[in-house]
């Protein structure tokens, strides 16, 4: 059997087995230790599957997921995010999808704190789907918009998949960063339109609140601060220099517990269960990117990657054609793997084609993450999806991946965008002398 | 079997507990690490002591996680399908669940008795790898009887009829 035979056969064991409600970690984690077995022996997949989940286990640059989490879960049980919806409430509350509105701005805002669309998600999802959902927001839209907005994490920076992609090129993190922000405030802006034409559409979606008056607004404002100074805590601390983005986290957590505690506002209860819901997704987290990291070290050895980009480079088609081609197999790609997984593998492979045709590195690089963010949000293998799943148990998959479209199409149209005028992203870098 | 299952669910409950202190622990030793370096000099070794509360926190968490169905999946199709056939697939995915379980804790029980052997320590702390990389095998062998326990009652429904 040739190995992309293998390939194809162990990607449609993979869907059948995750559709037969198998977790969806296990069968990566399965599926991919019996593809390696198969492809090249069975002792060396059995030590690869205990390297895996040790490497993976006590990651370092994996240990910001806990902590932003532990974060989210922190100001969610200290009341900050009812409080902070309270005020976007008050603001935007008679707009119709004002609270969605918000809760995309406060992403793009996390977003700037946050380099992993995973932790974003849930820390976001866990603030603004309590208040979506008690201001009666169809859950589909409010699950997709946090599942969508979450991913603005990876793109506006920091951002874990804009520092793996600098490493794996040679390209200056500083110059990828800097290329991340126009995007970032582009694809914001462009989820926000896509809430306004679904408000339009179907005004049912995000009911319109009661006006506040403006004594009410200013009073609710307090709110807000407890917020900022955690955005002033980590941005801060991040510019001046204080700490990494890996150890942000748990500055961020740290001070979250601080202002609760300052406040009054954290029961020993509360604490416990935010501790308990930290472990809880987490645990899932890391198992998924587990199974994603097992399932790609056996996709990698069928070199169905490889031949890919082959043929797509032998093709006699202009620049841009391939280069939709690449991103439409991101897109078919990104159903199936985890994004970070896909963009590990696949990006030493294609960055040489990719600089062949012409293309800027640093521009790639924004578009990776961008496809990177279809790929955390699209079925089956969404893993925003399922982080917001696991702060919103009760919600079904389907409801949430029925959410995420109109956003999927707001993020294609924001590549589309960035392919005509590829300044957006190599604005700001060219500034930057390192 | 009511009782293993109590057994089971209580373990993995402390077991949770500790990877719940290793949140506040991993959280208070980067917080103190970015003080201390600020104002003295930074805690030695934290780098690699991070990474092994990492690996305690979810080593000791999977099982809990799966006990409270926190491993997420596609409900779908099965959902749809008759309450005899749901639980024969509960089966299936059970016993495949439980393989790829019990191979990756027995691995780990081999990684860390080879690192054991070989004394590998980490890059800067020192600290030996192989006390972990049990742990991780104990986690993965108590999420193996957490699968167990379902399987072990889908198993008596069949049964039943």
């Amino acid at each position: 059997m040739s190995p992309s035979t293998v390939a194809i056969i162990s990607v449609v064991i993979l869907v059948l087995l995750f559709l037969l409600r198998m977790p969806v970690a296990y069968v990566m984690a399965m599926v991919g230790f019996a593809g390696f077995a198969y492809m090249v022996s069975v002792e060396s997949s059995l030590s690869i599957l205990a390297k895996d989940f040790w490497m993976m286990f006590s990651s370092y640059s994996l240990t910001v997921v806990p902590m932003f989490i532990f974060m989210g879960t922190v100001a969610f049980y200290s009341g900050m995010s009812s409080r902070l919806y309270d005020t976007a409430y008050r603001f935007f509350g008679n707009v119709r999808g004002g609270l969605a509105l918000a809760t995309i701005a406060a992403c793009a805002g996390f977003g700037a704190m946050c380099g992993s669309t995973n932790a974003a998600a849930a820390a976001m999802g866990r603030v603004t789907l309590p208040e979506m959902r008690r201001y009666n927001y169809d859950p589909s839209l409010a699950t997709g918009c946090v599942a969508a907005a979450g991913s603005l994490a990876i793109l506006i920076p920091p951002s874990t998949i804009l520092i793996i992609y600098g490493i794996i090129v040679e390209e200056s993190i500083g110059k990828l960063f800097a290329a991340g922000i126009l995007p970032g405030a582009l694809l914001t802006a462009l989820f926000a339109v896509t809430i306004y034409i679904l408000c339009r559409v179907k005004p049912s979606l995000a009911p319109p609140g009661a006006k506040s008056t403006w004594k009410e607004r200013m009073v609710s404002v307090s709110g807000v601060i407890e917020m900022l100074l955690l955005f002033a805590l980590v941005m801060g601390g991040l510019f001046v220099g204080w700490f990494t983005p890996t150890e942000a986290g748990a500055a961020g957590a740290g001070g979250a517990l601080v202002i609760a505690l300052a406040r009054r506002r954290l029961s020993w209860r509360g604490f416990l269960d935010s501790l308990a819901d930290t472990t809880r997704i987490t645990a899932m987290v890391f198992l998924i990117v587990t199974g994603a990291t097992i399932f790609g070290h056996f996709i990698s050895v069928t070199r169905v990657p490889f031949e890919l980009s082959e043929w797509v480079g032998g093709l006699a088609l202009s620049p841009n054609v391939i280069m939709g081609f690449i991103i439409f197999g991101y897109l078919i790609g990104g159903c199936f793997m985890d994004s970070l997984a896909l963009i590990t593998l696949t990006v030493p492979i294609l960055y040489p084609l990719v600089l062949s045709l012409g293309f800027n590195s640093i521009w790639f690089g924004v578009i990776i993450v961008l496809v990177g963010e279809m790929g955390v949000i699209t079925p089956p293998v969404g893993i925003n999806v399922y982080v917001i799943k696991g702060v919103a148990p009760d919600i079904p998959l389907e409801t949430i991946f029925r959410g995420i479209f109109p956003f999927l199409a707001a993020i294609i149209v924001c590549i589309a965008i960035l392919i005509v005028f590829p300044q957006i992203a190599l604005f700001l870098p060219s500034f930057m002398m390192w | 079997m009511a009782s293993f299952d109590r057994f089971v669910r209580l373990l993995s409950k402390y077991c949770d507990r500790i990877a719940q202190a290793a949140v506040v622990a991993m959280m208070l030793l980067v917080v103190g690490d970015i003080v201390l370096r600020a104002v003295w000099r930074p805690i030695p070794g934290t780098y690699d002591v991070v990474g092994f509360i990492g690996a305690v926190l979810v080593s000791f968490a999977i099982a809990y996680c799966a006990v409270q169905g926190g491993h997420i999946s596609v409900e779908l199709v099965v959902a749809r399908l008759s309450q005899r056939v749901q639980l024969i697939i509960n089966i299936i995915t059970g016993i495949l669940s439980l393989g790829i379980f019990a191979l990756v804790t027995w691995q780990c029980l081999i990684l860390a008795e080879d690192m054991r052997q070989v004394g590998e320590v980490s890059m800067s702390a020192l600290i030996p790898f192989y006390p972990y990389i049990y742990g991780v095998a104990f986690g993965c062998a108590l999420l193996c009887l957490v699968i167990l326990v379902d399987l072990g009652k889908s198993l008596a429904e069949v049964a039943k009829g």
